[in-house]
């Protein structure tokens, strides 16, 4: 111990400055793993209706794509079982002057409601319970009235309660109320099972299962939660892997750490060597440091992480809740697991990322004590057989591009990811070696002494500029890869808004625009569109979420003749109006790629769709190109819908306006046509624009993560470059004599930090390619199901390529200041 | 490169502790070599390029043949792409003494020249050191233990403990 204090934590001391840098890459690192982590749980951690906190803890659901007959409450409540049947309705709701929020319809009488705040008397139809969250924002109490917009009327409540600790907002009714001011006579969106006590659940949900058709779904709120989960898996993943991008560059800046301190105290060892200390003893010893600096890192990182998870929850709940399902975002909780597993995933990193100097040190022979001077020493680079190495580990990760998903998971991706970095680590000094060389003659003639120097000195240090280049190489390539698959999707997804958005004008029922619900709009509504003057054509369009093979996708309708006049869809085979003209009157449906992908359905095949109580058989005519999410969608014609589900109410419109007819004066009419119903009506460009800005802020997390991976790499480039200035002291000194200014050592160490961000640059735009080939053709296709074309955003990268570069330039003026300031009579003391 | 602790230091009259930091740079760049005890070698340069660098520090113009010239006069001609490691510890101190050569300094510092060299490079290198006053017209200092080495001297000044014991001309 008392060693481990004099040969490592003395010396840690001494360069306070590079300690601390190589502290705060590892709690980037981890801060960023674990707010991912925790900010992901917390924002997908709620996926229980909060209408569980008004009825108790429910044991089964029974749920049916389109919508549950009432009459099944009868037949099941009669079944000689101790267990309780409720009806529940769970629909959006326009309240009067306040937006949207949940609607819970329930048995109010059954369910015995008990809310808190006081409460106020009134009849059951015309009563409402309302959360502690929405009272709170619309500023109502008990007592107080409550209008609540259905599809034809509006209707008035009067507040009977507040329920307590809400951190959503809801307003429950009586189940009949809604049933009334939804148009949902007879219907209801499930059926809540509560067991009594001693009573079987699987007893009971067999009886259940007698009771409702084949195609009803019953279910634990247990399994649904595991369902939605899994619908978020791949998204989780992939931030996932991003987040360990910082601490992988993080690992290679350790390793460079460890094998300066090493280089450093070559002699020291040696002398430790001679008096009889172990060469596992020495081992221990600088394994011991990256332990201890990898621990104190985590520690930061883990309170940095907690901060970090609360700031970036809204960015992460605002995607799930777009674009895949419903979720009340929740506390970020920081465990004992999440600490547990930072610190262990910190500690773990830093410890085997020091594994390979750390044994450099063990090898030194005791003769090393009787070394005049310090030299450097470098770890062998061994070029021919690196650079084998690099092209099995990219040819490998070629092959394993080839291989499909594991587990529904794109994991021979990410090995191939990772093969990639291995490949380019291996690369790096002879990658090196070769730019410098050929760049040596234009530096030489460009910058004098200080080119030429810069350049050598890189190459004498091969060893360690290699693993600063890789580092800074990795966090650039995932930048670069990341900016040009963000930018490839947000292209093509341009095309096929494009080619979606035809119509003007575009209506849904008002309320935010959430992944997998559709509120139905008023029936009246299409044929009062129709009947508006400049109207050419009104596309009525019926959408719902439904499960299949377990999973949920959207099931939609639309008036499939305007489709195919207006619209142009793309299909991966086959001719877009051949198919579409095959589907009206028949059972034949198209499908999402993402659905097609997912569910491996082919054009041609028969897919069996439970709708209400009947099973439909429908064919498959195509595969479109789809990007509105990875659920994915069958369509069908809205007549072929109609013949199995006959009340399916509309939930999307899109109005064509004539030739020549002013569309803004026709939304106009329509709106005042409209002025009854609560409706979104919107014309294209603001849909267009919507789409786009929910895919922007989809990806701000990533480049967030893409920005602390740069950030670490930048502290790695600082850390070893004063690293650099440091052992070339005597060097420095020397050019002194030799007649150099001040200026000209900064210019030498700042043209050196120039040449590390140009080599990570170069290394990083060959890696990044790849990489985004990767991203694009394995990951997001076997994660997402959607095939992206391929648009780089040349500008976008070169502006981020300079940025880097620049910032890199800049971490070196803390170094060059140094050098310039060192006294170079250190040379003659030496001596 | 020091300042005394006591007294001062003139170069061509003027006070070294009262030169700025530039002044003294230029100082080094144009009126004094350096020669060292341990070659002091950039190891990453090549013969030539250590050479080269006084003349590449202060901007001069055709480096590579001053150089090369240099190089060709401490009989090195063949070695001008050799790297330090390459050589032997008699043409390291060869290549240093051009290196302190190459932009014809009024005065030449030699610290030990010769004091990790055996005896025959030692006597190869005192030759060129003579010859550099000789031809070059440079005032050289050189401090040594050796007696063979003060030998070359004009004028030697003994020191024992800091202190001046005796001049001889």
């Amino acid at each position: 111990m008392k060693l481990f204090r004099r040969l490592i934590l003395r010396p840690l001391r001494a360069d306070l400055t590079r300690s601390l840098l190589t502290l705060i890459s590892i709690a980037l690192g981890v801060a960023v793993v674990i707010a991912i982590e925790l900010a992901g749980d917390a924002a997908t951690g709620s996926f229980q209706s909060s209408l569980t906190t008004l009825v108790g803890k429910v044991d089964f659901d029974i749920t049916a794509n389109g919508s549950v007959d009432e009459r099944y409450i009868g037949q099941l409540a009669v079944l000689p079982l101790n267990a309780r049947f409720a009806p529940a309705i769970e629909q959006p709701v326009v309240i009067a002057g306040h937006g949207s929020t949940t609607l819970y319809g329930i048995d109010v009488i059954a369910a015995g409601i008990q809310g808190s705040g006081g409460a106020a008397s009134g009849s059951l139809e015309n009563s409402a319970v309302v959360s502690s969250d929405l009272a709170a924002r619309i500023h109502v109490k008990p007592g107080d009235p409550i209008t609540l917009r259905g599809r034809r009327r509006s209707q008035t409540f009067t507040i009977q309660s507040i329920a307590a600790e809400q951190n959503t907002g809801w307003v429950g009714i009586d189940i009949a109320a809604a049933q009334t001011l939804l148009d949902m006579y007879g219907k209801l969106d499930r059926i809540e099972v509560f067991l009594g006590p001693g009573e079987d659940p699987e007893a009971v949900g067999a009886a259940i299962r007698h009771i409702v058709p084949d195609t009803y779904n019953v279910q634990t709120p247990g399994a649904r939660s595991e369902e939605n989960r899994r619908m978020l898996r791949a998204f989780r993943w992939n931030l996932r892997i991003l987040s360990y991008i910082s601490l992988l560059v993080g690992a290679f800046l350790i390793y460079n750490t460890i094998a300066v301190s090493v280089v450093r105290r070559r002699t020291e060892i040696g002398i430790l060597r001679a008096i009889g200390t172990s060469s596992r003893g020495v081992l221990a010893m600088f394994l011991g440091e990256a332990a201890m600096l990898g621990l104190a890192g985590s520690v930061l990182g883990v309170a940095l992480g907690r901060v970090l998870a609360a700031a970036i929850l809204g960015m992460i709940s605002d995607t799930v809740n777009a674009l895949f399902t419903t979720s009340a975002p929740g506390a970020v909780q920081l465990d004992f697991a999440s600490i547990a597993t930072a610190l262990l995933t910190g500690t773990g990193v830093a410890f085997f990322s020091a594994l390979i100097p750390a044994r450099e040190a063990a090898r030194v022979a005791p003769a090393e004590a009787m070394r005049r001077e310090s030299r450097e020493h470098e770890t062998r680079v061994h070029s021919t057989r690196d650079l084998a190495f690099a092209a099995l580990a990219a040819l490998l990760a070629v092959i394993l591009c080839q291989f499909g998903p594991i587990a529904g998971r794109p994991v021979l991706g990410y090995v191939a990811t990772l093969l990639s970095v291995v490949a380019t680590a291996l690369v790096a000094p002879s990658f090196v070696k070769v730019t410098i060389a050929v760049l040596g003659g234009t530096l030489k003639r460009t910058m004098g002494a200080a080119g030429l120097i810069a350049g050598r000195s890189l190459v004498a240090a091969l060893a360690r500029t290699s693993i600063v280049v890789t580092a800074l190489a990795t966090a650039v390539s995932m930048m670069i890869a990341v900016g040009i698959m963000v930018g490839s999707f947000r292209e093509t997804v341009q095309v096929w808004l494009d080619s979606q958005l035809r119509a003007d004008i575009y209506l849904r029922a008002a309320g935010p625009a959430t992944a997998g619900i559709y509120p139905p709009i008023d029936p009246q509504v299409p044929a009062l569109i129709g009947a508006t003057p400049g109207v050419e054509a009104v596309d009525i369009f019926h959408a719902f979420p439904f499960r299949y093979e377990g999973t949920q996708a959207t099931f939609g309708a639309g008036v499939m003749e305007i489709v195919r006049r207006k619209r142009s869809l793309r299909f991966l085979s086959g001719d877009a109006s051949e198919i579409l003209a095959s589907l009206p009157g028949r059972d034949r449906a198209i499908v999402s790629e993402p659905f097609a992908n997912k569910h491996h359905v082919r054009a041609g095949q028969v897919l069996r769709i439970p709708l209400g109580a009947t099973t439909v058989s429908l064919t498959v005519a195509g595969i479109y190109y789809d990007y509105a999410n990875d659920r994915g969608f069958v369509l069908t014609d809205r007549q072929t819908l109609l013949r199995y589900l006959p009340d399916q109410p509309v939930t999307n419109i899109a109005v064509y306006v004539k030739p020549g007819a002013d569309a803004q004066k026709v939304r106009g009419d329509m709106e005042a046509r409209l002025a009854d119903f609560p409706l979104m009506i919107a014309p294209n460009e603001v849909l267009r624009n919507g789409a786009i800005k929910v895919f922007d802020r989809t990806f701000a997390v990533t480049y967030a993560l893409e920005g602390v991976a740069v950030l670490v790499a930048m502290l790695g480039a600082a850390s070893a470059l004063l690293a650099l200035v440091l052992d070339r002291r005597r060097e420095i000194g020397l050019i002194r004599y030799l007649g150099a200014a001040q200026s000209q050592v900064r210019n030498m160490i700042l043209t050196e930090a120039a040449l590390l961000g140009l080599l990570a640059g170069l290394l990083g735009l060959v890696l990044g390619t790849a990489l985004s080939l990767v991203l694009i053709y394995v990951v997001n296709k076997q994660s997402f199901g959607w095939t992206i074309q391929f648009h780089p955003p040349v500008i976008l990268l070169g502006a981020a390529l300079l940025l880097v570069w620049a910032f890199t330039v800049l971490a070196g003026v803390w170094p060059a200041r140094f050098a310039a300031r060192l006294e170079p009579a250190e040379v003659v003391h030496t001596e | 490169m020091d300042f005394p602790t006591t007294g001062e230091v003139l170069i061509s009259g003027k006070p070294t502790a009262k030169l700025t930091d530039g002044e003294l740079t230029a100082l080094r760049r144009q009126e004094i070599g350096f020669v060292f005890q341990f070659f002091q070698l950039l190891p990453s340069l090549t013969a030539l390029e250590n050479v080269e660098l006084p003349l590449l520090l202060s901007g001069a113009k055709n480096t590579a043949a001053t150089a090369r010239e240099r190089l060709r006069w401490v009989e090195l001609e063949g070695k001008t792409g050799s790297l330090p490691f390459q050589l032997s510890g008699g043409q390291m101190q060869r290549v240093a003494i051009a290196r302190a050569l190459v932009h014809d300094p009024k005065i030449l510092v030699a610290d030990e020249p010769t004091g990790n060299l055996d005896t025959a490079s030692g006597d190869h290198v005192l030759k060129l050191i003579r010859r550099a006053a000789d031809e070059f017209g440079a005032a050289v200092v050189m401090a040594t233990h050796s007696a063979e080495a003060a030998a070359i001297a004009d004028i030697r000044v003994r020191m024992r403990d800091g202190r001046i014991e005796s001049v001889d001309c």
